[in-house]
């Protein structure tokens, strides 16, 4: 991938780790409720979801490059687990100083017009939008309100789970209640705009996964036009496959480029937002859900009607893809944010917000 | 796994954001305030203001004029001017180019009489690449050069030539041997051509947006110095990959009609509306992705390296996105009822979705892309 400074011997590791344990198989089961606990252990073993959190606060503080490649690699081998979900917690953990328990935490945000208040006895009670992963996270992370602003507070996940959905790669949505659950630990400081912080991030995230994906899928097309035949040869050799294929490489190289772009963008300001930072990732997002789309319709076009089966491979990405592509901001709400940015300045010039 | 195509992100050094800045100045200062003073797109006095500000050749050598610059740089001070609209056309072949085809291949007493006039943005280059029956199919070029007591004699015809009528030399791809049974790339040749060499015809070929950018150029046993060969004789194929990764992948291939895109913010600007806001938001974030893959094969070629499928592949997924934009724009704001007074809007959006079918097919039509693109993936 193109972020430069990336350590090969980790995205080695890391592959080896992924490719062996993802599988359809595995995708499958889980989206029947299995919870897969010795693979998320080998994960958890290599550290992966504590990328990005300092060392005295619990992580293994690999430099940032390195958490945005671990994401890539997840969507890359369409693991069915939620190593992107707590590398995003963990963002938000490093920037409220608050130590992590050796276990999964996850982020969860309050619904829409809903806010979180400690109790007099230090406990919260209320819910949590719906979430995905959260009934398997022993801990979360949350935006409580108090009278100095709003904190992230850190809960043990012993309330209700009701498990209320699937995205569209069948991994469970939930939703947490708890009552009177015991604040672990505030962070000191005001953490002012949690949402745009999520969403920043989230939204960078899982581009890299859906540009992961796209790569996996631009791969499975190359090997299956050169083994399968038809009408005497290989699909491969057909012109019209040809251009089909070019065209999906010409996608998924936008796709991972902005995303790595943004990456870059992201860990230059050090996860705060800025113009230039919030086009970078606007873009990519944008690119990760139009291009996506564009990837999908043309792998599936390519394999024909074993594409379209459970059984076979493809399917888990593509609906990967679909899925991630809504979550912090689908190509739409970034789009609005992106004109909107450039209509509220003074003057409406383009071109330095492109490339400046 | 592989990986098959990668373009790194580029995080472009400060001190190039200093250059940026110079340009923008520059730009102020003589182009802007006074545009009308500055007709067509191909304008002499503007390219010979650009030489004087040393905006032409900035990778060059110095011994020729040159400023050894990056290029990185000199891609900086390109998409600067094409963001603005400049008339840059009259220097871009000869700088983007034909220079670097000089340097690498000329005579030492050709690279010093031609390179500081180029630099000097006074000496303009065409290719002479197609012909009336060979297009894509560039190997199948007739227009032939012979070896004779002076030194070549040139006959044919090159078609689609643009700027021919204006520049002072062609660099042309003539046929000087057949092609072999095991290379049919085999028995091209590149020739410097001066265009005021007697038994050249230029015939300007009008457009269907109004414009004679492009003629057909007429060779009646033009006879040419034999130290005008470039390069191996026969061998014209193996020097043209890196010389196609320059024509291909830059700023050009997705800010050609950036004007129109420009045209659709102001209105958006003046109609902030919820809806136009996201649509205009799209086709920014697109320009955004195409120029970062453009600046990331500019660093490839920083680097040395002769990137063919990259820039094949910014060239296909840009030139589409540019070529659809005019008629995107249109449908994002033709059913405004306010659209009356916005005229700049309407011209622009007239007057590029004229000149779009062209941009699929100039420097590489979208088929012969995906051909290269198909190879770099293994398929053929």
């Amino acid at each position: 991938m193109g972020l430069s400074n990336t350590d090969t011997l980790l995205t080695d590791a890391v592959s080896k780790l992924l490719g062996n344990i993802s599988s359809n198989e595995l995708c499958l089961a889980v989206e029947k409720g299995h919870w897969p606990a010795s693979e998320w252990a080998q994960v958890v073993e290599m550290g992966l979801p504590m990328a990005w959190l300092p060392e005295n606060l619990g992580g293994i503080e690999l430099p940032l490059e390195e958490g945005f490649t671990i994401a890539r690699l997840a969507g890359r081998y369409g693991t069915p687990l939620p190593i992107a979900d707590a590398l995003i917690a963990s963002a938000i953990a490093t920037r409220a100083k608050l130590k992590l328990p050796d276990a999964l935490v996850l982020f969860a945000n309050t619904p829409a017009n809903e806010t979180l208040v400690i109790n007099s006895d230090e406990s919260i009670s209320g819910r949590c939008s719906v979430t995905t992963f959260t009934n398997h996270a022993q801990y979360l992370l949350l935006p409580v309100e108090t009278s100095t602003g709003s904190r992230i507070a850190l809960i043990e996940n012993s309330g209700n789970q009701s498990v209320v959905g699937q995205t569209m790669a069948g991994e469970p949505r939930c939703e947490c209640v708890f009552e009177k659950a015991k604040v672990l630990a505030l962070s000191d400081e005001e953490f002012s705009d949690v949402q745009k912080t999520i969403d920043d991030i989230g939204a960078v995230v899982r581009s890299q996964q859906i540009a992961g994906a796209s790569e996996a899928i631009l791969e499975m097309c190359v090997n299956y036009v050169n083994i399968r035949e038809q009408f005497g040869r290989p699909i491969a050799k057909f012109q019209a496959i040809q251009h089909h294929l070019a065209a999906l490489a010409g996608e998924v190289a936008s796709i991972a480029c902005t995303a790595d772009v943004a990456s870059l963008s992201l860990i230059k300001n050090n996860f705060n937002s800025s113009d230039a930072v919030d086009i970078a990732i606007a873009s990519a997002k944008v690119r990760a859900g139009t291009s996506g789309a564009e990837v999908i319709r043309i792998a599936h076009q390519v394999h024909g009607a074993i594409g379209f089966t459970e059984e076979y491979d493809l399917q888990r990405f593509t609906r990967r893809i679909w899925s991630w592509r809504e979550e912090f901001g689908n190509e739409m709400i970034w789009s609005r944010r992106l004109g909107q940015l450039v209509t509220n300045n003074e003057t409406p010039d383009l071109w330095p917000l492109v490339c400046d | 796994m592989k990986t098959f195509i990668e373009f790194d992100a580029v995080e472009l050094p400060d001190h190039l954001q200093v250059t940026r800045e110079r340009v923008r100045e520059f730009l102020q200062r003589e182009y802007l305030p006074n545009k009308s003073r500055f007709e067509g797109s191909f304008n002499p006095e503007f390219s010979r203001l650009c030489g004087e500000a040393g905006y032409i050749g900035m990778t060059w050598p110095k011994q020729y004029g040159g400023a050894e610059k990056s290029f990185l740089e000199r891609y900086i001070v390109c998409e600067e001017m094409l963001a603005a609209g400049a008339p840059v056309w009259a220097h871009w072949v000869a700088d983007r180019q034909s220079g670097s085809v000089l340097l690498a291949y000329a005579s030492e007493e050709i690279k010093q009489n031609l390179i500081p006039k180029m630099v000097a943005g006074e000496c303009y280059f065409c290719i002479g690449l197609s012909e009336p029956d060979s297009g894509s199919d560039l190997f199948a070029a007739k227009a032939s050069a012979k070896e004779c007591s002076e030194g070549w004699a040139l006959n044919g015809t090159k078609l689609w030539t643009s700027g021919a009528r204006q520049a002072h030399y062609m660099i042309a791809l003539m046929r000087t041997d057949k092609p072999t049974e095991e290379n049919r790339r085999h028995g091209l040749t590149q020739f410097l051509v001066p265009m005021d060499t007697p038994g050249i015809t230029v015939r300007p070929v009008r457009n269907m947006a109004g414009d004679s950018e492009f003629n057909e150029v007429h060779f009646d046993n033009v006879i040419i110095p034999s130290g005008n060969a470039l390069g191996e004789i026969n061998g014209a194929w193996k020097q043209a990959s890196k010389e196609l990764a320059y024509e291909r992948s830059g700023s050009e291939r997705f800010l050609e009609i950036f004007s129109v895109l420009q045209a659709l913010a102001n209105y958006v600007h003046k109609n902030p509306k919820i809806h136009l806001q996201e649509a205009l938001g799209r086709l920014v974030a697109d320009l955004y992705s195409f120029r970062q893959m453009s600046l990331s094969v500019a660093m490839m070629l920083e680097r040395g390296k002769a990137p063919m499928v990259e820039a094949a592949l910014v060239k296909d997924v840009a030139t589409l996105w540019q070529q659809a934009l005019p008629e995107r724009v249109r449908s994002i704001v033709g059913g405004e009822s306010d659209f009356g007074d916005q005229h700049q809007l309407r011209g622009e959006i007239d007057y590029m979705l004229k000149l779009a079918p062209k941009l699929t097919i100039q420097g590489g039509t979208t088929e012969v892309l995906r051909g290269i693109i198909a190879r770099g993936l293994g398929l053929r």
